[in-house]
């Protein structure tokens, strides 16, 4: 079955607006905390998001643009938060177009090679955005530090407002 | 700028079936288990993603269908499952329908209104936000989970 394409990505965009806010509700010290061992903490989670935006578009959209070293420019809260606005501005030009979108690609995941469109492609990404910033959230709970809510409307309603 | 639409409601389905599929990692007895008594449990958790769904369709875009008593009705992981499944069908029926999403709302939000696409956005971000609760508190309690991303 078939369904109409969503025009979301103008808001999809504030999801990078949230997470670069979260950053600054950590601390320098309870940015490297996790609630066990062997779960990843909030800095590890941030790096993971540039990481992935940036490693998708440089191996699977193969955009021809250099990466940067993210592990060491992502130590600061202020390099975190650069790298986030650097990786949208690079995903963004992936999903403003509309040939690239229906483009196809090999997504090399768990020893397959698999082609994906474009949307899908995307879709992934948006997943992966708005899933980690839940888990951000939820370490941001455990810690009992106040936040936001995590949604993008009601954000979008709030700026209206003022 | 301004950016395509996305054509990534199918992928969405199949994120609502890995959901539902999620609701058997839960332990029968962990249901109502939180981290803190502050938060919610993982019955609450998954009963607010239906209840998220009928409510948009009720009161925004006004679809005309009967929200069920899901609350009332979730005592049991079959019934989370059913509720899940149900109210994914409803959103579809939206998502399905080229008018409804064109469609600009006002309801609640006056004087400022919203498009059926932001609803959708909306329900799309309510959907993976809460799939992240509910994998954090299976991680918390050391139970495998499978991937996150939707296949």
């Amino acid at each position: 079955m078939t369904y109409p394409p969503l025009d979301i990505t103008p808001i999809w965009e504030r999801v990078n607006d949230d997470m670069i806010e979260i950053v600054d509700l950590f601390d320098d010290e309870n940015i490297n905390w996790s609630p066990t061992p062997e779960r990843w903490n909030a800095r590890g989670i941030l790096l993971h998001c540039v990481i992935g935006r940036f490693g998708i578009s440089g191996a699977v959209i193969q955009d021809a643009k250099p990466n940067p070293d993210i592990l060491k420019e992502g130590q600061t809260k202020q390099g975190l938060k650069s790298r986030l606005r650097m990786s949208w501005d690079r995903l963004a030009e992936f999903v403003g177009s509309a040939q690239l979108l229906a483009a196809e690609y090999d997504v090399p995941y768990q020893d397959k090679t698999s082609k994906l469109s474009g949307h899908w492609l995307a879709f992934g990404l948006l997943e992966h955005d708005i899933h980690h910033r839940g888990e951000l959230v939820g370490l941001l709970d455990l810690l009992g530090i106040e936040h936001a809510e995590p949604d993008s409307v009601e954000r979008r309603l709030k700026e209206l407002t003022v | 700028m301004t950016y395509p639409p996305l054509d990534i409601t199918a992928h969405w389905s199949r994120l609502n079936d890995g959901l539902i599929r999620l609701v058997d990692h839960i332990p029968g007895d962990k249901l109502n288990w939180s981290p803190r008594p502050d938060l919610w449990n993982l019955r609450g958790i998954l009963a607010h993603v239906a209840t998220g769904r009928h409510t948009w369709m009720t009161r925004d875009v006004q679809d005309g269908e009967t929200s069920p008593d899901v609350l009332r009705d979730v005592q049991m992981k079959d019934d989370l499952k059913r509720h899940l499944q149900a109210s994914w069908e409803r959103m579809l029926r939206f998502l399905s329908d080229p008018a409804k999403l064109a469609t600009t709302y006002t309801s609640i939000h006056e004087p400022y209104s919203i498009t059926g696409h932001w609803i959708a956005f909306h329900g799309l971000e309510h959907d993976i936000h809460h799939r992240a609760d509910i994998f954090h508190y299976l991680a918390l309690l050391g139970i495998e989970h499978p991937d996150v991303g939707t296949p």
